[in-house]
């Protein structure tokens, strides 16, 4: 579960209209929320509280034998609406699953230029700092500024610290980014590529959420160098991302390789449902030849299925009173209707995939209402035998986060990692 | 001066993997460098067949507590060793787990919780440039060349210190995984020279000083006691069942040879050896040369005194070491009348009888009876002891030493001797210098052999406080409960002329009539030999006897032969009317005198 700063920054992106799924940094999301997810490693509690729409704090304690805590600080100097307490929070929004890709490019762009988001946060007792600063420079193009500092304690121990900056360019067709850190003087560039019609730089039209058909092609590449170390990176990755044409369930398939190790990856990761993900994830190096298999399970359950919205009789002119999103929902299932009736698939009628496109439409409305109570998560793998569990859920109105880590080969050991965060935010 | 190491006794035992064991340990101690994604194993460990050479070039100190020395070593072998481990490949990997560790290097090691978060935060998310690749690399050490000199300064209180005043290493042949990769084979090669370096100036020092501080922390007794159990437990181990020898018929072994095991089993726990080996037949407080030295040789190692033995001995030794020395300086001075004005006689050597009782009667008696016999034998140990007797005082210290330790120690063979404490202490260097003793006093042997003299025999006889002629109950009784004061092998030279009068008394045992056989000639020796230089001074000394009376008899008795001077003794017997008594004092005449 993401701690409250966490999701603050992602309403953050969402209310400024930057679209983190465009970028290199998350071309692999979906895989990795579902195979390494994190586990909560100690006991943690965290209060949060929004004292106005610009600025929230947050107080956390947690217990790992020793008593520790921290204290954190945001504000942005736009509103943050979108930010919920926990007691109305969705779950989808707090837990990262399955990544159900939006539209691409930056939405509402020149209207968030300038918007800047400040965070600190100090721990206690080791009175490390840490500090960001999120500043919008221009409608495609951000910059972000992280860093830590260790304190100058008594006891011989030199005080440090680390920055890293970020210049990021996000657009509908491509983004690109460079990182400089201090540590070990470590330059980074990455960038992604859409690929395929209907991305189109510059402010996008709203409700052109999907390519053609609903599916996208993205690839993209990172390059890393540590300039002290003399320590090169790289790494290569292709993500494609469409829905099931019977269903409509999206699944999203990446091919992912590091061409100085070696290796290649593949993952395939599926919405089977409302409620539940499943993911696989083949691992081969071509150098030693080591292989691994790995699997994800997502488990979502949802309060109470709502009950179907009673359609509207629709007459011509409720029709054209319809935004455009509306008007296209309503086609659809006219069309779903009558490729029901016929039997047909949607070709027939000589439309672009309108009926694939409805049917992912609904499912993703579907996704996006329903109300989910708790998700349970589970991903074990072949080559390490590892196994992980997590849970977590809204009991009252707190929020709760459980797991545990166990190595299933090694049965000497016990429970490498378990822990519980409970948070509550109003 | 230097050492010969037996090199192909290390590999037979279990130094190897020993070794193997304890440098995987060492090796994977400690926080695992981010480099190597698994723990170093030792694959092969290999000494060689080559020693190396190790030569003492100085020696500055030496005490107990303490020690310096210099030291020089060269190697030139064909020692090897492989070690397995696997390198992490990917350097953002490393950088990854750099960032952590920097991170908990600079904060308060308590406080390290929020470091990896802190970390997460900082560091750019990598996609999968930082996935992990470990390639496996062995490595192959060998062709080691040392050549150093050594100091090595040892104190009880601080330690061990060891310095090296050179660089050791010379030369040493790396071979890994990387080899065809020049550039990566010379890297490892320097960085590995330079890590072997610091092993030897820095590690191994501070590695053997903190094994050297264990031990002399503890007291030595504490670590004598150790090992001694260490071995003790090791013999217990060792028990062999006949099940193990023949399964199917664990009790096939013949009866005889089943015998015989049990009594070398038993004689190993007692030291009573059967056979040949054995103490003195008629008298067990009696060790004989073959037995002792038998003892000596084989087993002086094992011999553990208690100090309370010890103590023991030091009593016993000084009673007669001061009982020698007077007699010494009594028949030595030049004043003669001061044995007379005491009314002392050498009779006196006899310490434990009731001689002012006796005296008086014996003087009377054998003024009554047989005084002709009394005087020769009084006044022959008188003379005889002024040679004799200084031989002895002179060897005084080392005669000493193992007299009491075979006489007086009445339980010699049983494990009173033998503690199972298994303490070594002075006693065990005592038993190993009166070994040497003993070997000495056998040497002198033969020479008391050849002329043994009537006063080293007569303490024998004095000490039986019976005549043997008279009362052969009261001698075999005695043989059995009364130890002689002066059994050692120095008596045991003598024995010979003591088992004159047991043969010609009775002839009771196969090995006194041989010996008597073998002393017939002795004693007439004895004779002639005492009678000469001292016999005008001893008949002085002696009060109230006819000077030339004594001497005819002295020399009538004495060429006499034994087989005819037999009924001459029994005859004599009867004047005695004390002998039954048990308190006849050295007044009675010796029976070969009779």
């Amino acid at each position: 579960m993401l701690g409250y700063m966490e999701y603050l920054q992602d309403c953050f992106y969402t209310s400024t209209g930057w679209n983190t799924d465009n970028n290199y940094d998350n071309i692999l999301a979906t895989s990795r929320n579902l195979l390494a997810f994190p586990i909560p490693r100690n006991f943690r509690f965290e209060l949060s509280s929004r004292s106005s729409e610009f600025t929230n704090s947050s107080v956390s304690l947690t217990n790992t034998g020793i008593l520790g805590g921290s204290l954190s600080y945001l504000s942005t100097t736009t509103p943050l609406a979108n930010a919920m307490a926990s007691r109305s929070v969705p779950l989808q929004s707090m837990v990262s699953g399955y990544r159900i890709l939006e539209t691409f490019g930056p939405r509402l762009p020149t209207q968030f230029v300038g918007a800047t988001l400040l965070y600190g946060r100090i721990y206690f007792p080791s009175q490390f700092l840490e500090g960001m600063v999120i500043k919008r420079v221009s409608p495609n193009t951000q910059f972000i500024l992280k860093c830590i500092s260790t304190p100058k304690v008594t006891g011989g121990v030199k005080g440090g610290g680390a920055m890293t900056f970020y210049w990021q360019t996000n657009k509908a067709k491509s983004s690109r980014e460079f990182i400089f850190s201090t540590s070990e003087a470590l330059l980074g560039f990455r960038c992604l590529y859409n690929i395929g019609k209907g991305f189109r730089d510059g402010p996008s039209r709203r409700g052109k959420i999907f390519g053609s058909d609903g599916s996208s092609l993205s690839i993209g590449t990172e390059l890393w160098y540590g300039a002290l170390s003399m320590s090169p990176g790289l790494s290569t990755a292709l993500r494609y991302s469409t829905y099931s044409s019977s269903t409509g369930a999206p699944m999203t398939m990446t091919l992912s390789c590091n061409p100085l190790l070696g290796s290649f990856s593949s993952t395939y990761s599926v919405r089977t449902g409302i409620g539940s993900t499943f993911c696989s994830k083949y691992d081969l190096n071509v150098y030693s030849s080591e292989s691994d298999l790995s699997f994800g399970y997502e488990f979502w359950r949802s309060i109470a299925t709502r009950p179907p919205k009673e359609q509207p009789k629709l007459d011509a002119p409720a029709f054209n009173k319809l935004n455009e999103e509306e008007q296209m929902r309503v086609v659809g299932e006219f069309i779903g209707a009558q490729q029901d009736k016929f039997g047909n698939p949607g070709a027939a009628w000589g439309s672009r995939g309108t009926a694939p496109f409805h049917t992912a439409r609904k499912f993703v409305s579907n996704l996006r209402e329903t109300d989910f109570s708790s998700v349970l998560k589970a991903s074990t793998s072949i080559q390490t035998g590892k196994l992980s569990v997590s849970f977590s859920g809204k009991i009252k109105d707190f929020l709760v986060t459980t797991g545990a880590s166990v190595n299933l080969y090694d049965t000497s050991s016990t429970v490498k990692a378990y822990g519980v965060q409970i948070q509550y935010s109003s | 001066m230097s050492f010969r190491i037996n090199w192909n006794a290390i590999e037979k035992g279990s130094l190897s993997s020993w070794s193997t064991e304890l440098l995987n340990d060492a090796l994977n101690t400690g926080d695992r460098p981010n480099m190597l994604s698994s723990e170093i194993q030792i694959e092969d460990l290999n000494f060689g067949e080559k020693a190396p050479d190790f030569e003492i070039l100085e020696i500055g100190d030496l005490g107990s507590d303490r020690f310096r020395g210099i030291f020089k070593l060269n190697y030139n072998g064909d020692a090897s060793i492989t070690l397995r481990t696997k390198v992490q490949a990917n350097p953002l990997r490393i950088y990854n787990d750099n960032v952590i560790d920097d991170l908990i290097e600079r904060s308060n090691p308590s406080y390290s919780d929020g470091v990896e978060e802190l970390a997460n935060f900082v560091k750019p998310q990598f996609v999968i440039a930082d996935e992990s690749f470990s390639i496996p690399l062995n490595l192959t050490l060998s062709q080691i060349k040392i050549s150093t000199i050594i100091i090595i300064v040892f104190t009880k209180s601080k330690g061990l210190t060891l310095v090296f005043k050179n660089d050791p290493l010379e030369s040493i042949s790396i071979n890994s995984t990387f080899d065809r990769i020049k550039p990566l084979a010379q890297l490892l090669q320097k960085k590995i020279e330079i890590q072997i370096g610091e092993l030897f100036k820095e590690f191994l020092p501070s590695i053997l000083y903190k094994f050297s501080l264990k031990y002399t922390t503890e007291s030595f007794d504490q670590f004598h006691k150790d090992l001694l159990r260490e071995e003790l437990d090791d013999l217990l181990d060792k028990r062999v069942n006949f099940k193990d020898i023949d399964p199917e018929a664990p009790m096939g072994i013949s009866p005889g040879s089943l015998m015989r095991l049990t009594t070398l089993a038993t004689a190993r726990q007692t030291l009573a050896l059967g056979g040949k080996l054995s103490a003195d037949r008629m008298n067990r407080d009696i060790l004989t040369k073959s037995y002792v030295n038998h003892i000596v040789q084989r087993s002086f190692n094992r011999l553990r005194l208690s100090e309370s033995d010890f103590e023991n001995i030091n009593k016993n030794v000084d009673v007669i070491r001061q009982f020698q020395t007077k007699i010494y300086y009594k028949h030595n001075g030049d004043n003669p009348h001061h044995l007379l004005d005491h009314g002392v006689s050498p009779k006196r050597r006899v310490i434990k009888m009731k001689k002012k009782k006796n005296q008086s009667k014996q003087n009377s008696l054998q003024s009554e009876s047989s005084s002709v016999l009394s005087s020769p034998a009084a006044s022959v140990p008188a003379s005889a002891m002024t040679s004799p007797a200084r031989i002895i005082s002179r060897k005084l210290p080392e005669v000493v030493h193992d007299v009491p330790m075979s006489s007086e120690e009445s339980d010699w063979s049983s494990s009173t001797l033998f503690p199972r404490s298994r303490k070594p202490s002075g006693a065990s260097r005592f038993i190993s210098m009166s070994g040497n003793t003993l070997q000495k006093s056998s040497s002198v042997g033969p020479i008391s052999r050849r002329e043994p003299s009537p006063p080293l025999l007569r303490p024998i006889a004095a000490s039986a406080k019976v005549s043997p002629l008279l009362n052969l109950g009261s001698m075999s009784s005695y043989q059995k409960e009364k130890p002689l004061p002066f059994a050692n092998p120095y008596f045991d030279s003598l024995k010979g002329p003591a088992m004159v009068f047991k043969s010609a008394s009775s002839s009771r045992s196969r090995s006194s009539s041989t010996a008597s056989a073998a002393s017939s000639s002795s004693t007439s020796t004895i004779s002639s030999s005492t009678n000469s230089p001292s016999k005008s001074k001893m008949s002085e000394e002696v009060k109230g006897t006819n000077r030339r009376e004594m001497l005819n008899l002295f020399l009538k008795y004495g060429a006499s032969d034994f087989s005819n001077s037999k009924a001459a003794k029994f005859s004599v017997g009867p004047t005695h009317p004390h002998n039954s008594n048990g308190i006849v004092s050295l007044d009675t005449p010796p029976p070969y005198f009779a």
